[in-house]
């Protein structure tokens, strides 16, 4: 049973769909999946798995990976998917202009051995390397190059769908790739869909609306609000994920007060957890975070669980004491005079809420003064990232979301030196945190260079670079069955647009277009 | 022929002083988009993708690395040779994106206008039912409608129509050269909640002119001559009383402009006010100078097209205008 369309409306949408070019987010994410897969993907269990590639093998130590292309493969131009094509691929991703080379900083060369096998030769071991390609997309190099602005509204990669028009501002209509290249495993070519409608509707109330109203089949959102209250809308079914993310936010430790570890355990202390949470429509929702990584994770620490203190009025209350009446506290104010900190948020009224939630509880022991900053997205970012040359950031504390569903190596930049560095938001360089990234760069175990990491996480939380609260909620509400027949067929929807071992993935925008098909 | 080089040294004048208004508002859009806080080169790569080389290179193209003087005059310069720039981040030409969301909002605004012209005849019957109930609900309606924040009443609308009762499109566009019914039905809801606003002042400005108009002799002549109210407000009453509302309809021209912004994020609304709002939280700088360009161009030329109206239709201001 094939055939039918599907209308999915998404919180935002990107500048473009060039992933050389273009950011992209996670709405970004679940429409771009729809044209563009990695050579390589996790398993259910979270294993590297071949996916365009046909295989992908390391050498001893893990500085070179030879990988296989699968034959018959092609880009949705029709241009064949070669050992040349990835070449060609992996130089344009670590040239100049690459939003993505630093991603790809340690790899050396990318020798074509035959039309279909390629090695990549990297600067030294890096046995997480596979890892960090199930985050890069393939897409034709040739199309790129030859008119970037042409590729970026109507991208060529081999996932099931091609961009057949895009409106910006309203929405983008991506029809079947006719020369998709995955078979289900009946043997009918995939994608099942003839087409996904992706809508951009930025305002939460009017997308579940458009939901409601069966407008759109299906919606996305961040929000554990709209989460809550889609599920409270009769016939509509509600698939959500927990990732690795959390709402959460980000110490400065390059300036004072937050530059002092009781501060920043201080602070963290003193919010409840369970109650802001709530303020984020969260509760019996959204799990509660302690590090960089969801308890289902592989990397999830329990010693990183055990640093971290938080819903502890009384350990707060002493943390702080302890650096009020530090007559060298770095702040430079008088002993026993109330810590001063300025707190940057988005001005998204949940977060709001939850900004004046954090203010109460950090001034409930009379030992903080509180000043909220409300800052639009681009201004947040900028006080966060810092300037040139130092990239310390102007803020103190800031609203941040925590974590990411990559690999642990991916965010060894995030802890590494600050000096021209604008992605260590939180300013401090620990030479520990960077010798565990290099050590499980090496080891060649997983359960081992996994150890490393939990390491690594204990530290941060140690260190308490980071407030978790809530992991972040990323879910699809769709239309039931039952009010989709005439749009979608029921029964497509229910075994084929809803498989149940898919579900998660799509809810985590992790292959919307694929599971579409 | 001394009228004629009148008019024509007044309308000189008058496109002067756009040119004036246009640079003003070039130099403060500018100047106003280099003091917002954030740094367009982070909005651009992102925090996850920002390096040192990546914010230098996106700065370097996009110029932010020379003196604000040089970054304004390359600007003017291609703007007086009618080119508006290249959007970086969306790799298009900003005359182009203009260009596709203009006619958008200006469906909407056209619609709403039209809208808006239900405003005179609620004001006539406000008049003849003056002191009645149907009058006093009138009179209150404005308030109500000017009240109501835009995005409220959009809301409301879109739970109405749509989700209850299932008439209309939640959010959405079809554009008109696709489908003339389907772009109705996508038109209807976001230019009710853009005219709304304007139905309230319009009402409420004839609604005053009109009861001050009934109160003049000629009124009460025509009044004592037999005829019914409702030709005395037709016949006499409507005419001077609209003079007021089309200079109330320029200024709210600008105002629709302004509610477009919330109307099509609320709505999904590939439209100038969306393009707007996206340009701004994307910081991408010629985008937004070349929108507020064009709007405040629309709004000045409307109020102009006001002035040489209200000329037209008022002898007494021609006059006013010829000497003074």
């Amino acid at each position: 049973m094939s055939g039918g369309q599907l209308t999915v409306a998404v919180e935002a949408e990107p500048t473009g769909w060039n992933p050389l070019t273009d950011p992209c987010n996670e709405a970004c994410s679940a429409v771009r999946n729809a044209f563009f897969e990695p050579l390589v993907d996790y398993d259910a269990g979270g294993a590297v798995k071949p996916f365009v590639a046909e295989s992908i093998t390391p050498n001893q130590d893990g500085s070179e990976w030879t990988l296989t292309l699968r034959a018959g493969v092609t880009f949705s131009n029709g241009a064949a998917v070669t050992a040349q094509a990835i070449s060609d691929l992996f130089t344009m991703l670590r040239g100049e202009g690459s939003l993505v080379a630093s991603r790809l900083a340690g790899l050396s060369e990318v020798v074509v051995s035959d039309p279909l096998t390629v090695t990549f030769k990297l600067a030294g071991p890096d046995t997480g390397f596979a890892d960090q390609l199930t985050t890069i997309p393939v897409f034709d190099p040739t199309a790129a190059a030859a008119d970037p602005g042409a590729f970026s509204s109507s991208p060529v990669g081999t996932g099931p769908f091609v961009v057949s028009s895009w409106d910006r501002g309203s929405q983008l209509v991506a029809s079947r790739n006719s020369s998709y290249w995955r078979k289900s495993a009946s043997g009918v070519s995939l994608p099942y869909l003839d087409g996904i409608t992706f809508r951009f509707i930025p305002d939460e109330d009017a997308r579940l609306a458009s939901l409601e109203a069966g407008d759109v089949d299906v919606i996305q959102t961040l929000r554990e609000s709209t989460v809550r209250r889609a599920g409270e809308v009769t016939g509509v079914v509600v698939e959500s994920f927990q990732g690795n993310q959390s709402t959460g936010g980000v110490f400065n430790t390059a300036k004072a007060p937050t530059d002092d570890l009781r501060v920043r355990k201080g602070l963290t202390a003193l919010l409840d957890q369970a109650a802001l949470i709530d303020v984020l429509g969260g509760a019996g929702i959204s799990e509660p975070a302690t590090q960089h990584f969801a308890r289902s994770s592989p990397f999830w620490s329990q010693a990183a669980a055990d640093n971290y203190t938080i819903s502890d009025t009384e350990r707060g209350t002493a943390w702080l004491k302890e650096y009020i009446d530090d007559p060298a506290r770095s702040d430079g104010k008088d002993p026993g005079s109330p810590i001063q900190v300025e707190f940057n948020c988005l001005p998204d009224p949940s977060l709001t809420e939850m900004s004046q939630a954090i203010q109460a509880l950090w001034q409930q022991t009379g030992q903080v003064e509180v000043k909220l900053n409300t800052l639009e997205s681009a201004a947040h970012i900028a006080a966060v990232v810092g300037s040139d040359p130092d990239y310390a950031g102007s803020f103190q504390v800031a609203c941040w979301r925590n974590g990411s569903q990559a690999d642990p190596s991916t965010v060894q930049t995030n802890y590494s030196a600050t000096a021209g560095n604008p992605a260590n938001f939180h300013n401090e360089v620990d030479e520990d945190i960077l010798s565990w990234f290099e050590a499980a760069k090496r080891e060649t175990d997983r359960a081992t260079r996994a150890g490393y990491f939990q390491r690594i996480f204990a530290r941060v939380d140690e260190r308490a670079y980071f407030y978790y609260l809530g992991h972040t909620v990323s879910a699809l509400g769709a239309l039931a069955a039952g009010q989709c027949v005439g749009r979608v067929d029921a029964a497509r929807w229910e075994r084929r647009v809803w498989p149940p071992e898919r579900r998660r993935q799509m809810a985590g925008g992790m292959g919307l277009g694929m599971t579409c098909g | 022929m001394g009228r004629a080089a009148g008019a024509a040294a007044g309308l000189a004048r008058r496109l002067a002083a756009l040119v004036v208004v246009m640079l003003a508002v070039s130099v403060v859009t500018f100047l106003l988009l280099r003091l917002l806080p954030g740094d367009p080169a982070v909005s651009i790569v992102g925090a996850e993708n920002a390096t040192a080389e990546n914010l230098a290179r996106v700065r370097r193209d996009l110029r932010l690395d020379r003196p604000l003087p040089v970054q304004y005059g390359a600007w003017l310069w291609g703007v007086v040779r009618g080119d508006l720039g290249q959007s970086y981040q969306k790799n298009a030409p900003v005359s182009s994106l203009i260009g596709a969301a203009l006619p958008v909002t200006g469906e909407l605004t056209v619609i709403a206008l039209l809208m808006s012209t239900v405003s005179v005849p609620i004001a006539a019957v406000g008049l003849r039912r003056r002191g009645g109930p149907l009058g006093r609900v009138i009179n209150v309606m404005p308030l109500v409608l000017l009240a109501i924040p835009t995005f409220v009443l959009a809301l409301l609308m879109i739970w109405t129509f749509s989700v209850w009762l299932d008439l209309l499109p939640a959010s959405g566009w079809v554009r008109l050269s696709d489908s003339f019914s389907s772009n109705l039905r996508t038109a209807v809801l976001p230019a009710s909640v853009l005219a709304a606003g304007n139905i309230g002042v319009l009402t409420r400005v004839l609604h005053g002119e009109m009861s001050s108009t009934a109160q003049q002799d000629f009124v009460a002549v025509a009044r004592a001559k037999g005829l019914t109210m409702g030709r005395i407000v037709r016949s006499h009453i409507l005419k001077p009383s609209l003079l007021p509302a089309i200079t109330v309809l320029g200024l709210q021209v600008g105002a629709m402009l302004a509610g477009a912004v919330i109307v099509e994020t609320v709505f999904a609304i590939p439209g100038i006010g969306r393009l707007l709002v996206e340009s701004i939280y994307q910081r991408d700088l010629l985008t937004v100078q070349g929108v507020v360009l064009l709007v405040a161009c629309v709004y000045v030329t409307m109020n102009t097209l006001v002035d040489v109206l209200y000329g037209i239709l008022d002898p007494r201001t021609r006059r006013v205008g010829t000497h003074g």
